[in-house]
Order: C-alpha cells, then structure tokens, then sequence
C-alpha cells in the first residue's frame, strides 16, 4: 500500500476491495503466494461448508456483499445494501488473537433505500480486528461495530444480518437460501484479470428469503423480500488499467437470475475478462463472455451531491441459456440518489426495476457503478 | 444673550453629545494623567474579573473527559471503582447494547511524567491509549498531524504524539526519542506527532499525549482499560437510542462497573469545585468594588471642578434631569472604556491565573485537562456590562447632587464639596453590621452532591463592608485630631489635621477604597495563615515516617500516578527497611456524595502512623458483629455525608456490598473531598487495588535515611524518594500554590487602592488651589506643602487600615468558621498573621505617605507654573 493521508488510505482500501476483480479465464502457473506472503485461490480447489462462509485470513481481501430488495406489509418498498470487507495488512493464520488486532481491518459500507420518502441512508465504518470487529473462521460470523453479519444458531443454512445507519434506521433482517450456494468459474476461481493470481474463490446465495424489522422514523416496519449475497475470497486487486466497474445482480420473476459485469478499461471499452452469467433456477451456470453480451449505458444521472454522473439506466442484450434466442432487458432505478458520496471514492449503488423489451416488469435488481467519479485510488 | 439662548435651544437637539465634547472631553483632555489613571483602575478592575472568570472556566472544562477533544462527548461512560474493565471482557459492552446502535471506545488514561527541558522538572503529562484507528475513521480529516503514518506504527508500540505545549515544554519534536517514567518505571517513548492545538473549534488539553491503545497495553502488558465510552451516533431517534443504551448499560452494574453519562462528569468536577471558584470570583470583584469607589470619588470631583459649569447650564434653563443623565453618560463611557480595556487586562491577567487555578484544582480535586484560553460573547457582554455597571453605580449619587444641587447654592458652598448624605446616616451602618450578623445564622445553599455554597456568608460579608463603610467615614475626623494633637505648632500638621476634621466626599470615598481593600486583604491573610498553622501541625503529626515513597508526578488528589504493588514489595524487602505503609484509594459514592475510599495499614495506626483525631477513635472491638470492617471518615465526609462516628454504612464494591462501622473521624487536608479510610488489606480484595499512590517507609534503627535514600533512588529512578523534611516542604509548596491566585488577586486590590488615594489627593489638591497659593504667601515652601498633602494622605490611609484591620477580624473568622468550612469541609484552627499584618500596615502607611507626598509634589509643580 502506498503513503497517504489515514483519509485517503481508508479509501484506498475501500477502492481496493471493491475493485477484485470477476473473471474466470484459464492461466496456467498459477502461484501459490502473492509477493505480500497471501494465498492465492488455486484452481481446483474444493470449499468445505459451512466454514466456507467464515474468514479465511491467509488470503489478503474477503467480503461478503448482501443486496436486496424488501417490501412491508402495506407494501411499503426499500432497497439495502450491506457489505462487510476484510482486508489483511499481514499475512494471517488465524483471527481474532489481539483485542486490538493490528493484522487486519474491516471495513463495512451500509446503506437503505426508503422510496416512500425517497431517501438514501448510508455510513461507511473502519474498524481494526480485535474484540469489536472481527470475522470468524469455521462459519459465517462476521462483526464490524453493531453490524454483524451471523449464521442462526438455530438453522445453519439461515444467516441473521444487523446493521443501522447512525440513529437514523436499524435494519434486522434474517435470510433464508432459496436456492442452493454457486460457486463461479469453470476451474473454481473467478478471474478478475491478465495476471496470473487475479483470480478468486467467489461464492454466491442468488436468492435469499427474507424477514426481519427496519426500524425508522421512530416506528418499527415488518418487511419481506428476496436478497443476493456474494462472498468472494482473493488476494489480488484489479488490473491497474482498469477505470472501473458497471455491475449488476439480476433476479427474474422466473427464477433465473443474471450476474453481469463490465470491466472498463482507460479507453471505455470492456476488458476481455467483462463476464455475463445466467443461474438457473436450479443453481445451473451458463457463462456470457464479454462478446456475448452487449451493456448499453443509456442516459446518465448527474449526482447533485458530487458532480458525477452515472449510467444508471443500463440495457443489456444477450442470449438466452435454453432458447439461445436474443434477449434484452432494462435497469430502472427505483431512484436516481442512490450514491454513497464517501469522502474518497464515492460510486452508486441502487436498488431497480428489470423490464424487458416491452416495458413489462419481470424482476429486480440491484446495479453497482464505480469509477465514475475520477480515478479510483488503490487501482493506480 | 439672545444667541446664547437660542445656542442652548439649538443644543437641546443633541444635548450629551455637545455635553460631551464640550465638557468631559475638555476636562479629560486637561487631567489625561488622572484620566488615564482612572480608566486604568476600572480596567484592571473588570481584567481581574475576567482572568478569573476565564481561569475557572478551564479548570471545569478540564473535567470535561480528555478524549472528548479527539473523538468527540461520549453519551456514557463504564468505568470501575478500582482496577478498570477487563479488556476479555469488552464484548459484554457490545452484547449488553444489542444492535443499538452505538459506537464503542475503551480508553486508557494515565499521567506520566517527562523532563522539563529548561530545568530538568518533572512534567506531568497524560498520556491517552485510543483506538486511533477508530477514532481516525470517525473524523473528517486528520486527526493528528503527523497522521498519515498510521498503518507504519501499528507495530511500534513506542509511539507518541504529543501536544505543541508539550513538545516544547519538553524540548521535544517528531521523530525523537524520550524517557518518561510510567507507574515508576522510565519507558522509551518516539515522537511520531505533533497534536494541533485545536481541531476543529474545540481546544485540546495543553498536556495531551496520545498513543495507540494497542501500543499501550502491548507496551505496559494492560489486561484493564481505565474506562469505556459510548457514542450514539446522530439522527432523528439519537435521543431515544441514548436512553435505550444507558437501561442497556446498567445490567453491567451488578458487576461493579459504573455507568454514568458524559455530562455529569463534567457537572460532577463542576459542582465539587463550585464554592472554591466562587470563592475566587468574591475575591475578583474586590478590586472592582475598590474600583466603583474610585468611579463616584472621579465623578465627585468633577462634579466639584464644574460645579460653575453647571450653575451655568442650570441658569440658562436645563433641568436637573438632563444634567443628571449628562453625568450618567459620563460614567457609561468611562464604563465602555474599562470593559474594553478590562478585556484585554483580562486575557494577558489569565495567561498566568489559568495555570494557576488549574494547579489548585489538580492539587485539591483531580487531574485536570489544561484547555485553551477562550473568550466567548457572553464574557464581552459580561465585561462590558460590569464596566458601564459599576460606573454607572458608583455614578449615581454625585450625579443627583449635580443635578439637585441649585445654582445659587452651587456658587455659594466655594470650592469645598460637603461630604456625601450618605454618610451622615451612621444608623444605617449599624444596621447593615446587624442584619449581616443575623444572616450568619441561615444555612448553606446545598450545589448537589453534598457541595455547599455559602451564599448566608458572602452576603453578611457583604453586608458588614457596606455597613463599615458608612461608620468608617468617621474615623477621618479622629485621624484629624490625632495629626492636630501630634503636631499642634507645626503647619503641616494643622492643615492636614483640619481638613481631615472637615473630611470631603473625596476623603470619604478613598478611605472606602482603602476600608474595602485591606479589609479583604487581611482577612484573606487570616485565613491563609489559619490554613497554613493546620496544615503544618497535621503534616507534623502524618507525617512520621522516615522515608516517602512516590511516583515522580504525584501531586496529591487523584492523579493516577501509581506505583505498582511488586515495586513495593521488592523496596519492602530491601535489608534496613522495619515496615511501609502503602495508601490506595478508589472513587465511591456514600450517600450521594463523591468520596474517596482510602486504604493504610491499621496495624500501623498508633504505632507508626497517626491520624488527626477530631474526636478520639472508638475501640475497635465494640463494632457491631453485622459490620465487615470498620472505618474512619473523614470531617469532609462527616459533613458532606452526614456521618458520624458509630453509624454504620453500606458499600456496593465488586466483591459484593460490605457493611462498614464508622469508628471514628479525622481531620484531613490533603483533598477537598470525603475520604472514608479502611484497612489496606480489605480494600485490595474488595476492589482488586494492586497500585499505591504513596509508601511511607520505617527504617531499622542505625540506618541513615538519607544513605538508604540514595540507595532507593538509585535503584529506582522512576519514583519520588523524599526525607521527612522534603515532604514538608513539597506538601507546604503546593500550599503556596494552591494560594498563588489569592496572592495575586490581595495584591491587585491593594494597588488599586494605593491608586485612589493618588488620584483623590490630586482632585483635592486641584480643588484647594486657592488655599494653596495662600498658603504659598504666607511663606510654605511647596515642600512643605507636599508635607502637608502627605500627613493628609497617610491619615486617610491609617484611618482605612485601622477599620480594614477591624474589619478582617470579624470577617476572618466569617471565612475560616463559616466561609472555609461549609466550602470545602475543613475547620481551620485560627491563627492571626501577626508578621503579615505588620507588613500589609507598615507597607500601606509607608506607601500612603509616599504616594500622597508624590501627588502634592506633583500638583506644586503644575501649580508653580501656573499663573495664579
């Protein structure tokens, strides 16, 4: 990492994490350690659950990145977003040895859509590994603060997730596999890049049940909804070429879903290792190489915070996995502030509609948009 | 006469602005030496005020906790009575609040000491473990300079920033390295920083280290943090959030923690030094009162040396209201002015009354952050309004005899101005001395926490001045007869004594300013020396030992400068030494009030150790079977608390509540709180103490003390090794400063004083210039005129130390037998200040004479050049 102001090194980190890269093309040789003394996701590798979901120290960034999409009982809308980073300064073996660890760090953005009011919550947190952040090994037990991501004592399939923006809402929600954990990249690893150790063990819950309480303005809400959660496991960043990001998790009212990513490279054209993947409702994945699919950028929103402006009514045409006809569908935001403006590298985030070619709604989703707003530190 | 009529019509539009420039601006444009005098006197006046004012205010912003200026108030704080939280315990924090959303700092604290650059003293600075890596996330910049090393000293657990007072204090900068001494022990330190010395508005302590918590209890092996804190972030439901979280909290109080909110720490260090700062202001006001004196004998003189002006203004038809208000609005702009001037006294004043004060309380009460001087609107408004207050009070009699007075009379009466009505009414005198005697009898104000204020004191004391200084008035026609009957053939003698017989207002008021000043004076001089008699024959009986055992920083109170338990041990079992007696203490509440719980070996007691018995000690063996252990409170206590010998009384401790049988009451001086003394041993098992603040250490016979305190210092360079006489005279040291401020502010009354005898002498001079050119023709010599001018002045003097004298008698007492003890808990044997008293006599009558012969010497001089 280099030198900077403690400011620009937590977004440095921030821009780090969020820039591992999603990709899955085959490269020999691949080395077992970075030259830091991290692991590198070797191909082949088999991932035993439930300790799977929990940390793994030896490798240099990990997060676990839940989206979704909730509803109230008077049918009252909101969008979350809650991601839990880890990133190690150390090679680690194991966790949790000091209350005041200085072998790894956490980092969590939060954040609530509220479409009744049309507000956007959302809070960054960095927190040093020991007593008040951590995240186990064994199985899914993740900690920053008050926000905690936990599998249930009770059902190990079920994850139980907490988090609050300031005093502003407090979101409890518990989440419920709908469909079985997949695992992405033919070989076990995702590519993120050219260089041999870009590549990550990448796992995701593509739809999750859920129910739980959102507790604001004073009054508490029952909600119900449908969430995605990927956790991915790494220790290599983006390729430095990079600009940026556009990606999205689909979820069909079919029961398919679609992951899809754009990998921007400085002159705005999509990196090679850009992917497009459709889950089916059994868990079956059908990989979309970067010329197999089209991202259409649209009309751009212009942050009245920031000054940057987002695609962030993407279209994307592709085939589909059973009828190999050509397909296309639409993002629209359920609102266009959806932007964590953070001091350093803000990017959007947002909860919307899918709708196919006609106009008609045939899912939801949620669209990450990073990069955007100048360089990403961490990347250069 | 018709223009001038028509001129007086015209002038009537704007009546105090032509007043103004064609009256006071003249008359302060042909005295500028009084002028500037006057406005000297009022300044330092309203400037001593404020320097108080504003040295208070840090000392209770000092109690404000020392993160709060880095990681912002906490909404509530865990702490322990003894040995802190367990840091394998602060999960529970977490578990007991839930998905409350909080943010939560654990904290350590501790004063350590480094090295004064300039004269190798020990410097006291405290030194705060935070989760940097938290606190930094939380800020919106850097939140220290020096910063952006962060993620490189994680793993040097030498690291340190130090404040820019420190650092120069200690001759120190970024990247060296230091020693300084840590529970005793010296411990390598590296300047990675230099703290700003404010972020963002709020002021960080001047003594504030800072290092990362995870350096500091690798470094020091801490398995406890000194106290955790809890923040609630901001948003529309905070508020609830805050009170959910503190009914979260208390399920952690059946562990002995104690949960309390940010705010009443500060209230807590506020009301404990409530009456001590009250004191303060009284003692500031002081010279502004002398001050007011000044103001109404400026104001009378004027009045005097216009009184043609006026008979003038009268006769051509303004009314007396006018001219009253045009007096008036010369006092508000002598008012304005003082304020102005008064602020800026005020801050250079506080530059040393700051440091001062904030010494007392550390050495009183408890450690306290050293903030930055702040000047708020509120303190202008406040300056400004005493200003123009005071002047206009002090105004307003000689302005409604400018303005009742009738022109013929003004002509009439001559050059003398007959005393003031005012002091002609001696009944009232009489009876402001009686109704402040039967105010004594009212009880003290309860300030919470058992604290009392005694307002029934200041007012009778306030009360007895203005009543004495009507009856006062009148020792001026016996000052008059006692010159007469000194000198009956001599002219000096005769003149000075017969306008002393036939005293004016002036005379009147400057012996008020004198009455006021060294009655206040020598009272507070009773009142030290009452102090320093007790405290002197309780160290003499304490103080027993042979050798005294501290850590370097340690001043007393609450300081945290500890040493640990198997330092002792290895010092106890060192050849020669035949026993030690450690003392520890921790912060209860008995009764509701603060209080420390103190430990001593009562085995020692009788033999080796003393106490000050108030009353003698009950035999032990008579406690009740029920009572765990027995007790010995302190007065404080026994005042503050109510408790008395043979109560019994219950302490929540981590070992469970125990039953303590009050067995006695002693006399202590060294904390203005309750201290309720119980054996050593019992409160290390009840609190897990395992760190001493003091050692006392009993040798064998035929050892020197003064070899064997070689030896220890030698072995341990880290702690303070004193001789029964160092002790003493460190003890009486930082009694010397504890009274540094009241030093400052006796001195600042009797300066003011000493002023207004010079200003009033020049006014009378001015006025008797007639009788002066006579008295020139019929053969004085200016010499002997400036005689004359000082038997005068040193007569006023007398006149206003013999009444100041008997004056502090009754108020001395007021403040050692009401004042003191319902202020801080402590009866104070009396003792009067023979050799001060002498001094503050010889110095006012010497410096009374002087000062006078200076203003008939000078007045001689203008009046030699002036044509007659």
């Amino acid at each position: 990492m280099g030198k900077g102001s403690p400011v620009m090194k937590i977004h440095d980190i921030t821009a780090g994490l969020l820039s591992l890269a999603l990709c899955h093309c085959g490269v020999s040789q691949v080395p077992l350690f970075t030259n830091e003394g991290f692991k590198v996701p070797q191909p082949g590798s088999e991932l035993f659950f439930p300790a799977a979901n929990g940390s793994h120290p030896e490798y240099k960034i990990e997060w676990w990145y839940l989206t979704g999409h909730l509803y109230s009982d008077s049918g009252r809308r909101f969008g979350y977003q809650a991601t839990f980073f880890r990133s190690g300064l150390k090679p680690a073996t194991s966790m949790g040895t000091s209350p005041f660890g200085n072998q790894q760090v956490y980092l969590a953005h939060m954040a609530l859509t509220d479409l009744e009011n049309g507000r956007f919550l959302f809070a960054e947190r960095l927190s040093r590994d020991g007593w008040d952040a951590y995240a186990l090994q064994g199985g899914l037990s993740v900690r920053n603060g008050d926000w905690t991501l936990q599998a249930s004592d009770t059902d190990p399939d079920r994850m139980n997730l907490g988090f609050s923006i300031r005093s502003e809402a407090v979101v409890d929600i518990s989440l419920t596999p709908a469909k079985p954990v997949v695992r992405f990249g033919k070989d076990g690893t995702s590519r993120k890049g050219p260089a041999a150790e870009a590549r990550s063990f990448y796992l995701s819950h593509t739809r999750l049940e859920t129910t739980g309480t959102i507790r604001i303005d004073g009054a508490t809400v029952d909600v119900r909804g449908s969430s995605w959660m990927d956790h991915e496991i790494a220790s290599s960043q983006l390729d430095p070429s990079y600009t940026g990001w556009d990606w999205i998790a689909v979820q069909l009212k079919d029961g398919w879903e679609v992951k899809a990513y754009l990998l921007r490279e400085a002159d705005g054209s999509a990196s090679p290792f850009s992917a497009l993947i459709w889950i089916s409702p059994d868990g079956d994945l059908t990989y979309r190489n970067s010329n197999e699919f089209e991202w259409n950028k649209g009309t751009f929103w212009t942050s009245p915070k920031t000054g940057y402006r987002y695609p962030n009514r993407p279209a994307i045409r592709t085939r589909h996995p059973l009828t190999g006809e050509p397909l296309g569908f639409f993002f629209q935001p359920v609102m266009n502030e959806q932007e964590l403006a953070l001091p350093g590298t803000s990017y959007w985030e947002g909860a919307g509609d899918i709708l196919d070619t006609d106009g008609e709604h045939i899912g939801s989703a949620y669209l990450e948009l990073v990069g955007y707003g100048g360089p990403i530190r961490g990347l250069q | 006469m018709a223009g001038c009529w028509t001129g007086l019509h015209d002038m009537r539009g704007f009546p105090i602005s032509l007043f103004w420039s064609r009256f006071t601006l003249r008359h302060a444009r042909k005295e500028p030496l009084q002028t500037l005098l006057l406005l000297a006197i009022l300044s330092l006046g309203v400037g001593t005020f404020l320097s108080i004012r504003l040295a208070n205010r840090s000392a209770v912003e000092g109690f404000r906790l020392f993160t709060e200026s880095l990681s912002g108030p906490s909404d509530w704080i865990i702490e322990t009575a003894g040995s802190g939280i367990p840091i394998a315990q602060l999960p529970q924090v977490r578990t007991a609040l839930g998905n409350t959303p909080a943010d939560i700092y654990p904290v350590v604290e501790m004063s350590v000491n480094g090295t004064a650059v300039d004269d190798g003293r020990p410097v006291s600075i405290r030194l705060l473990g935070l989760d940097l890596i938290k606190a930094q996330a939380a800020a919106d910049d850097d939140l220290i300079t020096g910063f952006d090393q962060l993620w490189d000293m994680l793993d040097d657990p030498d690291h340190v920033f130090v404040s820019a007072r420190m650092a120069a204090i200690l001759g120190v900068k970024t990247g060296d390295s230091v020693e300084w001494i840590v529970d005793g022990r010296p411990r390598a330190f590296t300047i990675r920083g230099i703290l700003p010395e404010f972020r963002d508005k709020t002021p960080l302590p001047a003594n504030l280290a800072v290092t990362d918590i995870s350096a500091i209890a690798q470094k020091l092996d801490l398995e406890t943090v000194d106290r955790v804190e809890i923040v609630i972030p901001p948003g529309p439901m905070r508020d609830g959030y805050i009170a959910v979280a503190g009914k979260q909290l208390q399920q952690l109080a059946s562990r002995g923690w104690i949960v309390s909110s940010g705010d009443d720490q500060q209230i807590d260090g506020s009301s404990m030094t409530a009456a001590f700062r009250l004191n303060l202001t009284v003692l500031s006001l002081i010279s502004l009162l002398v001050g007011m004196y000044l103001i109404a004998q400026t104001l009378d003189a004027t009045v005097s040396r216009r009184r043609g002006e006026i008979a003038t203004l009268r006769s051509l038809g303004l009314q007396p209201g006018e001219i009253y208000r045009f007096w008036l609005s010369e006092a508000v702009i002598y008012g304005l002015l003082a304020g102005t001037f008064g602020i800026l006294a005020g801050l250079a004043l506080a530059q040393f009354t700051v440091e001062a004060v904030t010494t007392t309380v550390r050495a009183l009460y408890r450690d306290t952050a050293e903030s930055s001087l702040t000047l708020t609107s509120m303190d202008i408004l406040l300056c400004l309004g005493l200003g123009i207050g005071g002047s206009l009070v002090a105004a307003w009699i000689p302005a409604r005899d400018a303005a009742s007075t009738p022109p013929a009379q003004f002509l009439r009466i001559g050059k003398r101005i007959p005393p003031f009505p005012l002091f002609r009414y001696q009944w009232l005198g009489w009876l402001c001395l009686l109704a402040g005697s039967l105010i004594l009898l009212l009880p003290p104000l309860q300030a919470g926490a058992g604290n009392q204020i005694p307002v029934a004191g200041y007012t009778s004391a306030l009360l007895w001045l203005a009543g004495g200084t009507l009856i006062a008035a009148n020792l001026l026609k016996q000052a008059g007869g006692l010159l007469l009957a000194i000198g009956p053939g001599r002219a000096e003698f005769r003149l000075a004594g017969s306008r002393l017989r036939q005293p004016t207002s002036r005379h009147q008021l400057a012996l008020s300013g004198f009455f006021v000043a060294i009655g206040m004076t020598a009272s507070m001089a009773y009142l030290i020396s009452s102090f320093d008699y007790t405290v002197t024959s309780w160290l003499q009986q304490r103080l027993r030992a042979d050798l005294f055992v501290s850590s370097i920083g340690f001043q007393g109170s609450d300081n945290d400068q500890t040493m640990p338990g198997p330092l002792l041990d290895q010092m106890e079992a060192a050849p020669g030494v035949r026993s030690m007696d450690r003392f520890a203490s921790v912060n209860v509440r008995i009764n509701g009030v603060n209080a420390s719980l103190g430990g001593v070996k009562f085995s020692m007691l009788g033999t080796d150790q003393r106490l000050l018995w108030m009353n003698p000690p009950a035999d032990p063996s008579r406690a009740p079977a029920y009572a765990d252990a027995i007790a010995y409170a302190n007065e404080n206590l026994h005042r503050k608390a109510g408790i008395n010998a043979g109560d019994t009384i219950s302490l929540a401790t981590p070992n469970g509540t125990k039953r303590l049988w009050i067995a006695g009451l002693h006399s202590d001086y060294a904390r203005d709180n309750g201290l309720l003394l119980v054996d050593l041993a019992n409160l290390e098992n009840w609190f897990g103490v395992s760190d001493y603040y003091t050692a006392s250490i009993f040798l064998e016979e035929g050892f020197s003390p003064a070899e064997f305190q070689q030896q220890l210092k030698a072995e341990f360079p880290g702690l303070a090794i004193r001789q029964n006489g160092e002790l003493m005279s460190a003890a009486l040291f930082i009694f010397d400063q504890t009274f540094a401020v009241t030093y400052a502010l006796q001195a600042i009354g009797l300066i003011v004083a000493l002023s207004g005898l010079f200003l009033s002498l020049l006014s009378l001079l001015r006025e008797s210039s007639r009788e002066l050119s006579l008295q020139g023709s019929l053969g004085m010599t200016p010499r002997e005129i400036a005689l004359s001018t000082s038997l005068e002045g040193t007569g006023v003097a007398a006149a206003g130390l013999l009444s100041g004298l008997l004056l502090s008698t009754v108020l001395g007492r007021v403040l050692i037998f009401v004042i003191n003890r319902q202020s801080f808990g402590w009866t104070l044997q009396s003792a009067w200040p023979w050799k001060d008293i002498a001094t503050l006599s010889i110095m006012v009558l010497g410096m009374g004479f002087l000062v006078s012969y200076s203003a008939g010497i000078l007045h001689m001089r203008k009046w030699e050049r002036a044509p007659l």
